[in-house]
């Protein structure tokens, strides 16, 4: 007890001692360097993106002058404005269905040993992780189940990510069963269980999950070229894209009468662009998976 | 390396291989139509497109007409509008999408002015193969798709995919589509197959390339006058390199190999008259550009470039990476770079030799002071192919042979006016008699974002007739320099099999022999390679196919 | 329970098992306009021209390789700086760095190809600085030998921090009353850590490793596309771009669909081997 007493308590998490000051030193500079080392790429990013033509960064991060060119020619003409109301409509909806789905399927999956058939279930759902079927017979179910050129063809085929899912379960299966014992002893029905008990302890993982979903929808872009007749239904990151490609010296060659901001300013104005809803929605999020949930649950 | 180089807008962007083309397997020959050659016997006839008043034309074939201005009267070379049931159309997208139909006033005047409401399928250009793919397999294919060579693409057509138009197009038949008559007998030729006509070309001029030099920088060094033989062309980009012609690093050449990069081999084979693709002797031997001497003169010839340090020392990784070396060029960061099919008239090149006129369109210098030579491109870069289900019914074959012809109104026409630039006050607007797209509320798009796959090529900009004329002359004069490829229209199914093989067989060898990494004697290892892997296989398919022709 | 089952598993057998039915392909010389019922049966002849194709086995030694190094390396990174942050602590400066080292993530692959190449590229930042010292013409990005000690670090310079979410989570379902009684023990930072946190990311990381191992043929595509050019395929050429080389670009689908069926065959093996090691060293395996 006394060498506990000797280092000095932290108000709050009593629990936490302040280490040595090397130690400290020595995170500060690790922290540090991974600080910068992340950031540097992203101030380029950002800076380039406010570059005209004839700026250069030449490796510190402030451009030799300033321009909004490469954002102005992306967001004139309400296409963006367009596609990013499409695209907030199927992220939402479609994470809100995914979380759904997935959660209630891990659960499901979580008692192989006593229902009858789960563990094979559980099998084939891990299968299918591991081969895949490329991009023609998908589409060919798309089609058939009359999902092309509709919004639900870039939500359905996605719905339950197995990874998701299995780590969920893994999740779930981490909860004290001492809990599930209790509810079901008094009698709770398994739904009951599932609200009650399971949903609130893992506020953590769904958090989790509901983010993976969130920018997995945000960022779909392949499905919606392949399922997506109707270019003025494009989600934004197709839509974002043409920007990048107009910058390439062919697509130039379409409209020689402009003077097109550098291709290096529109591609990283497109990932300003493109990243900045999830920027302001992670921060929600992180509080649930930065804090602790589980205090005074196995007490109660 | 048979097949066209769909060099117009798509070999850049599409990956790495540019030559790409179908792929019959040598496992099994069954259900894949193993070419049976012949050539097209009877030819569409050609009706030259009325002139518009101060265009400019050139008297060589393949040089495409420019216009620094909207003539005053425009004359009308369809029937349109046409009153016909609705044709759906596969393009590739350039530009931003367009907005939709009750928003559209380009669109909604197109479909007034053509009598049939036009439907428009878009596909981002670097997602085109895949678009193709899954469209074939679902079975049903719109009305009009812009094809493009590709493995996928050739297997179709030869499986049955899509129409035989000889009997709609050939001879006088193709009187019935004015528009349709101005493709040239060339164009037809090349771009049929087993004889028959699989689908209209879609045109690429000849001279599908220009070189832009920075002539300010050479001066700057100490070298103002134009490079007139290969040595001085080094002499001065190594000199670029070296020097400090601006304040900050610049090097003289950006780019080489790969998608973008390949253009600076082009230059480079062209100042050492290399064959474009293939030799073809009067005796019937055929020899591969690899195997030539000329070839290991130019290879030698960029060792020495790169080793003078006339390049940026990305090089080789900026070949892909188009953008960014076009960029560089603009920045100022280098002296010399492609400038596309219309580097005369585009942004940003065209400010650049206004304003200085030390800043070049470069021709090739030729070796020993004997010319060059321009490989020249194909002449069509893609076919607009029609449903064969579909054409089994003859009107509804003219119906949409009607838009198609529409769509190919050549500058002067009214119909030329509606299909690229809508409606005046609308959606463009005039400037010195010049159509200028506005680009508020996205209108412009909406004008881009369907009529780029049609239309005969042609120069056209607002910086009036010295730019345009300047476009024409530098086309001239490499197309009269110009140099075909003589298996452009001969199928050899290996040959596109191993496509990507063989530039993956490239990459290992000769960027690393540019670069100084394996020795110049490895490009004995490189020819063998190419035979084992398949090159003697190809050779003995294209002679066959050449026989079959009935060479 | 059924109710909870059912309806995940029919969206996996009408989403994920019915197109599974077009790898069919790997046996036939597949043509999408003949399809399916169109297309000629050739049995294993796809397979047999994959093995013997000496680009496949260039590109099955890369895949393995740059695989390895990524298990090695870009597998235990989000752990360590997890467990780094973790150990902060000051909420603000935890919460501050978190949200600066998920963003690569977002960044496409070929900005960062481009910002990497501004740096360690031929006229890059290193290059120029090195070339100040006297030494010259240092450009690894262009370097064969060392290119794939460069994906890797690419890949853990981008994934890094998007990785540590899921860590966090584990993390923080850890009751404080753990760490309370661990503290009473006499554990200072170093043993709670050892001893309370450690323990409670085991089973999530077991299960990522297991998948991961699953994975292991798959290493990436556009982040190697993208480099292929630069150092030539015989460094960077991986089971991935060569199936889109062959495949899309060169129609053969057949051949493509083959290379997938390998892929997860040995995936499948694989999974199954580490899961059982998994449970048999006491773990809780994935299934």
């Amino acid at each position: 007890m006394a060498t506990v007493a000797a280092r000095r308590r932290l108000p709050g998490a009593s629990w936490r001692t302040r280490a040595p000051w090397p130690v400290r030193l020595l995170k500060g500079a690790v922290i540090a360097a991974i600080f910068a080392v992340m950031l540097y790429p992203l101030l380029y990013v950002i800076m380039s993106s406010f570059m005209p033509a004839d700026a250069t960064l030449e490796g510190s991060v402030i451009p030799s002058s300033w321009s909004l060119e490469a954002y102005r020619v992306i967001l004139d003409g309400g296409l963006v404005t367009r596609a990013l109301v499409v695209s907030i409509g199927i992220t939402v909806v479609g994470t809100a269905l995914s979380v759904l789905a997935t959660t209630t399927l891990a659960y499901g999956l979580t008692r192989t040993r006593d229902v009858p058939g789960a563990k094979t279930m559980l099998y084939l759902v891990l299968f299918t992780m591991l081969f895949g079927a490329g991009i023609i017979p998908n589409y060919l179910l798309v089609k058939s189940l009359g999902l092309l050129n509709s919004y639900w063809s870039l939500i359905l085929p996605g719905l339950i990510s197995a990874f998701n899912m299995v780590v969920v379960r893994n999740f779930f299966m981490q909860i004290p069963r001492d809990l599930f014992e209790a509810a079901r002893i008094d009698g709770a029905s398994e739904l009951r269980v599932f609200v009650r008990i399971v949903l609130p302890l893992s506020k953590a993982v769904i958090a989790v999950i509901a983010l993976f979903y969130a920018v997995g929808y945000w960022n779909s872009f392949f499905s919606a070229m392949l399922y997506i007749n109707d270019a003025s239904k494009w989600p934004i990151q197709l839509v974002l894209n043409q920007y990048v490609l107009q910058g390439t010296p062919l697509a130039q060659l379409q409209n020689p009468n402009a003077t097109p901001p550098p291709a290096q300013a529109v591609q990283m104005a497109v990932v300003v662009l493109a990243t900045a809803p999830i920027l302001v929605i992670y921060p929600f999020l992180q509080r649930y998976f930065t804090k602790g949930v589980l205090t005074g649950a196995i007490k109660g | 390396m048979s097949q066209p180089r769909f060099s117009r807008r798509s070999a850049l962007a599409l990956g790495a291989t540019a030559a790409l083309a179908a792929g019959c397997s040598t496992k099994s020959a069954g259900g894949d139509t193993t070419d049976k050659g012949g050539k097209l016997s009877k030819v569409p006839t050609f009706i030259a497109p009325p002139r518009a008043e101060g265009g400019i034309y050139s008297e060589v074939q393949g040089v495409p007409p420019g216009y620094p201005l909207l003539p005053a009267k425009l004359f009308k070379t369809t029937e349109a509008p046409f009153n016909a049931k609705g044709v759906s159309v596969l393009s590739i997208a350039w530009g931003n999408p367009p907005s939709k139909l009750s928003d559209n006033a380009y669109w909604q005047a197109l479909n007034k002015a053509l009598g049939t409401p036009y439907n428009g399928i878009l596909v981002p250009f670097d997602s085109y193969d895949a678009k193709i793919a899954t469209t074939l397999a679902s079975g049903s294919l719109p009305d009009i798709t812009e094809l493009i060579p590709s493995a996928t693409a050739d297997k179709a057509i030869r499986q049955g995919a899509f129409a035989d138009l000889t009997d709609a197009l050939s001879g006088d038949a193709i009187k019935k589509y004015r528009n349709l008559a101005a493709i040239r007998p060339d164009q037809w030729k090349s771009s049929a197959i087993n004889g028959r006509i699989m689908g209209v070309p879609i045109d690429l001029p000849l001279c599908d390339v220009t070189w832009i030099y920075r002539g300010d920088y050479a001066a700057k060094v100490g070298y103002p006058d134009t490079p007139k033989s290969p040595e001085e062309f080094l002499t001065v980009m190594a000199a670029i390199s070296k020097g400090k012609p601006a304040k900050k690093q610049v090097y003289g050449i950006g780019s080489y190999g790969g998608s973008f990069g390949s253009s600076t081999a082009q230059f480079i084979n062209a100042m050492f008259r290399v064959p474009n693709q293939w030799r073809l002797e009067k005796n019937g031997t055929l020899t591969n550009q690899i195997d030539t001497d000329e070839y290991e003169q130019a290879i030698s010839f960029t060792r020495d470039l790169w080793k003078a340090g006339a390049f940026h020392p990305d090089g080789i990784a900026l070949g892909d990476q188009g953008a960014k070396t076009l960029d560089m060029f603009t920045s100022g960061q280098t002296a010399f770079v492609k400038g596309g099919l219309a580097g005369a008239i585009n942004e940003p090149f065209v400010d650049m030799w206004m304003n200085d006129p030390k800043v070049q369109l470069l021709v090739p210098p030729g070796e020993g002071g004997k010319g060059f030579t321009f490989p020249v491109s194909t002449g069509w870069y893609g076919r607009s192919v029609i449903p064969a289900k579909v054409a089994k019914d003859a009107k509804r074959l003219h119906e949409i042979l009607q838009v198609l012809d529409y769509m190919w109104a050549p500058f002067g026409s009214q119909e030329r006016l509606v299909g690229s630039f809508g409606t005046r006050g609308v959606t463009f607007d005039m400037k010195n008699s010049y159509p200028v797209a506005r680009t508020d509320s996205g209108n412009a798009n909406d004008v881009i974002g369907f009529e780029s796959w049609t239309a005969p090529f042609y120069y056209q900009s607002p910086r009036g007739k010295v730019a345009i004329q300047k476009a024409v002359s530098y086309c001239e004069t490499m197309v009269k320099s110009g140099v075909a490829n003589p298996m452009a229209s001969v199928y050899s199914p290996t040959s596109t099999r191993l496509s990507s093989a063989m530039d993956t067989l490239q990459q290992d060898y000769i960027n690393q022999i540019v670069t100084g990494r394996r020795p110049l004697s490895d490009l004995k290892k490189y020819r063998q390679a190419w035979r084992q892997r398949g090159g003697d296989t190809i050779i003995s398919e294209l002679k066959r196919g050449l026989q079959q022709a009935g060479h | 329970m059924y109710a909870f089952i059912i309806p995940g598993f029919v969206f996996f057998v009408v989403f994920a098992y019915l197109p599974l039915v077009g790898n069919v392909v790997a046996f036939q010389n597949y043509s999408p306009f003949l399809g399916f019922r169109g297309s000629p049966w050739v049995g294993f002849a796809n397979f047999t021209s994959l093995f013997s194709d000496p680009d496949f086995l260039t590109a099955l030694r890369n895949t393995l390789v740059i695989s390895l190094l990524q298990i090695v390396f870009a597998f235990p990174a989000p752990i360590a700086l997890a467990l780094l942050l973790n150990s902060l602590i000051s909420e603000r400066l935890k919460r501050l760095v978190q949200s600066i080292v998920y963003l690569p993530h977002f960044i496409s692959w070929v900005i960062v190809v481009s910002i990497w190449q501004e740096v360690l590229g031929g006229a890059g930042g290193l290059a120029t600085l090195l070339s100040k010292l006297g030494i010259h013409s240092v450009n690894i990005m262009s370097n064969p030998d060392t290119f794939k000690i460069l994906v890797t670090s690419q890949v853990v310079w981008k994934e890094t921090g998007w990785g540590t979410i899921i860590f966090f989570a584990a993390i923080s379902a850890v009751a404080a009353e753990l760490y309370e009684s661990a503290a009473c023990d006499g554990a200072g930072s170093f043993r709670q850590m050892w001893h309370v946190t450690l323990p409670a990311i085991i089973p999530v990381t077991m299960l990522l490793l297991i998948l991961r191992l699953g994975a292991v043929f798959s290493v990436g595509f556009e982040q190697l596309i993208l480099q292929q050019n630069a150092v030539g395929p015989h460094a960077a050429q991986v089971i991935d771009t060569f199936a889109y080389y062959r495949g899309v670009l060169g129609g053969d689908w057949g051949l493509s669909a083959a290379a997938g069926l390998f892929k997860g065959v040995i995936g499948t093996l694989l999974v199954i081997g580490a899961n059982r090691l998994a449970k048999r060293s006491g773990a809780e395996g994935l299934f």
